[in-house]
């Protein structure tokens, strides 16, 4: 079963994708084309349908890498942990503003994998985010939103 | 061309330009020495600084971040036998054992010295080689461009590696599907957006990048049980830099070897650098015979050597097709190629004509950057090395911070960091699977060209195919891609025999 779960992968998208293609709405008048929008998408569909089926009859068991990942379950937690602080940046970064929102998730990364030490998690989240956002305003020039949180309070 | 090179001499040797060659290569030193993270990592995380320079200076920065990478990635291989990149994993099986033998301060001296012959040799190569093709690919036309473009696809797919051609194709179509979200250029409406207003200019290229590259690189490094303590590095000794003569002798005739196969492999689209590296050492592994004292593997400088001017000339070959004909060779120059269209800048042939600052700028500065790594890096190198001290747990999280600033301020839409976490979900599930991510990439960076370029082809000769056999240029190009498609099947009925 593992040997055929890179063919079933791509086949599962080759079908998500080619319905979706069929969706694609197209002129009556661009019908008679050689080339509407629907074509290069349903050709490509078409194509990873057949590698897909290809790849479901590997000839020899392929170099699977998931028996590289680790056993230590805590590996696993630091992972999710860490994409999990990327999705609550993505929520908090408008009203906290890049410079705070960056330093919480620095903070948050280091306690995710395991850093205790009070020093590193003090300064390196606030060296770190506030050299990045000198080097973004100061010396890129960009303009970044204080957050509309501190905009609020004023 | 000495007119253009006069061109790249003053643009790249602005102050600012030196300055960007310099931070390039030190921070492409810098990324590339951590495991795990390679060049492409490297280029991929950079791109956001670059957006605010001018384009000659954002390649120059990219340019020697690519080369500071490799580099990088070559000391830590001899360092603490954990190759930054895949280029430089054929360096730990001689730098390492030197190393343990109390020579790692030559292995060192050799990999930067066999860089450096191999990086001029393959800029004088781009110097020569890339005006020749950009003048022949200005004939080009519609056809031209989308049997290149599917030549370019078909190579990289099919030299992704043992066992890996079929997953390299399939990754190469991915990638083309995920460039066909947006706004449809035939009718002009949005197609396959689900409704979503943030999709209709498409998928940001810098998303799907830092997405596959960095941040599914650090899930994995997690995950894999990578991250290092930087407690195992004290013990090294990097201080005695010098080469004798002996040593030279030794080297130089693989050096000189390597270097011109080095260019070679990299200028054909998909080889790059890893092939160069792991081709050149079993040359010269060959040529050394089993009597070569001491054998290969157990610390022979050579096979320091051969890898390292390989891959470094391989690196600068990969800019020819990139900077002539749009075409990127490997992951790395296919994120460049990216970060050149958010530039405003088309990479192929008339970017010679248009930007001779840009395509010209960039060869000078390849000179300007292997000098800068031999006469500034190398010196650096033990106390760069320090920087490997510092716990992976520490450095991971402003790595993990460098993808989510990256991503937030190209768009200064909170949801992309979203879909970037959701796309890297997605990669690290593909590289487990042993999918190869670079013919994605490369696929969505040429999917929307190639469809581009087939319509008007298509137009042109009122709906037939025959101009893949009429026009001469695009005749060639088709036979290439039906070699390209056919070398993975030839192969393995030889290997059946």
């Amino acid at each position: 079963m593992t040997a055929r779960l890179p063919g079933l992968v791509v086949l599962v998208i080759a079908g998500l994708y080619g319905w979706q293609a069929l969706q694609i709405p197209v002129f009556a008048a661009d019908a008679r084309e050689a080339m509407t929008a629907q074509t290069m998408p349903l050709v490509l569909a078409g194509a990873l349908s057949i590698i897909g089926v290809t790849l479901l009859f590997p000839h020899k068991s392929g170099v699977s890498l998931v028996s590289t990942l680790s056993a230590d379950y805590r590996r696993w937690w630091q992972a999710f942990g860490l994409l999990t602080v990327c999705i609550v940046f993505g929520l908090v970064i408008e009203p906290l503003g890049v410079l705070s929102a960056s330093a919480l998730a620095l903070l948050a990364s280091l306690l995710v994998l395991g850093v205790r030490h009070r020093p590193t998690l003090l300064w390196v989240p606030l060296l770190v985010s506030a050299a990045l956002w000198a080097l973004l305003v100061g010396l890129l020039g960009l303009y970044l939103d204080p957050g509309s949180l501190w905009i609020a309070d004023v | 061309m000495f007119e253009g090179l006069l061109i790249g001499i003053e643009t790249a040797f602005t102050p600012f330009n030196i300055l960007m060659v310099m931070l390039g290569c030190f921070t492409g030193t810098f990324i590339g020495m951590l495991p795990g993270l390679g060049p492409a990592t490297a280029v991929a995380l950079m791109i956001p600084m670059t957006y605010s320079l001018d384009p000659s200076a954002a390649l120059i920065l990219m340019a020697g971040v690519y080369y500071g990478a490799a580099f990088g990635g070559s000391t830590s291989s001899i360092l603490i036998n954990t190759p930054g990149c895949s280029s430089s994993v054929v360096t730990t099986f001689d730098g390492f054992p030197m190393a343990q033998q109390g020579m790692a301060g030559k292995a060192l001296a050799i990999a930067a010295w066999a860089s450096f012959v191999g990086g001029i040799v393959g800029a004088v190569g781009l110097l020569v080689a890339s005006p020749l093709l950009a003048e022949l690919a200005l004939t080009f036309q519609s056809p031209e461009y989308f049997a290149m473009m599917a030549m370019g696809l078909a190579a990289v797919a099919s030299l992704s590696g043992e066992g890996q051609v079929l997953r390299g194709y399939a990754m190469a179509i991915v990638g083309m599907m995920l460039a066909t979200v947006g706004t449809d250029g035939i009718s002009g409406l949005p197609r396959l957006t689900f409704g979503r207003l943030e999709l209709v200019d498409g998928l940001s290229f810098l998303l799907i990048a830092m997405a596959t590259y960095a941040l599914a690189e650090v899930v994995l490094v997690i995950l894999q049980d990578r991250m290092n303590d930087g407690d195992h590095i004290r013990s090294t000794q990097a201080r005695d830099l010098r080469l004798s003569r002996q040593d030279v002798r030794d080297i130089a005739a693989p050096v000189a070897r390597h270097s011109i196969t080095g260019f070679l492999i990299g200028v054909l689209p998909g080889a790059g650098a890893t092939v160069a590296s792991f081709l050149s050492y079993a040359m010269e592994k060959k040529l050394a015979g089993p009597n070569a004292v001491p054998a290969f593997g157990e610390g022979n400088p050579r096979g320091v050597a051969a890898p390292e001017c390989a891959n470094n000339a391989a690196s600068t070959g990969s800019f020819v097709p990139l900077l002539t004909l749009g075409i990127p060779g490997s992951g790395t120059t296919a994120i460049m190629l990216g970060a050149l269209i958010a530039h405003g800048l088309q990479p192929g042939p008339r970017l010679y004509v248009e930007h001779p600052e840009v395509f010209w700028s960039v060869i000078v500065s390849m000179f300007l950057g292997n000098l800068m790594l031999l006469v500034i890096n190398l010196p650096m190198i033990s106390w760069l090395a320090r920087l490997l001290r510092i716990p992976q747990s520490i450095l991971m999280p402003i790595v993990l911070l460098f993808c989510l600033l990256g991503v937030y301020l190209v768009s200064f839409d909170p949801t992309d960091v979203t879909v970037m976490v959701i796309v890297a979900v997605f990669a690290v599930g593909l590289r487990l699977l042993d999918f190869p991510l670079a013919p994605l990439l490369l696929g969505f960076i040429l999917g929307g060209f190639l469809e581009e370029n087939l319509q008007r082809s298509l137009i042109l000769y009122d709906g037939g195919w025959q101009f893949l056999w009429e026009r001469p240029a695009a005749l060639v190009m088709s036979i290439m891609t039906i070699l390209f498609l056919m070398w993975p099947m030839s192969a393995r009925i030889r290997r059946g025999r």
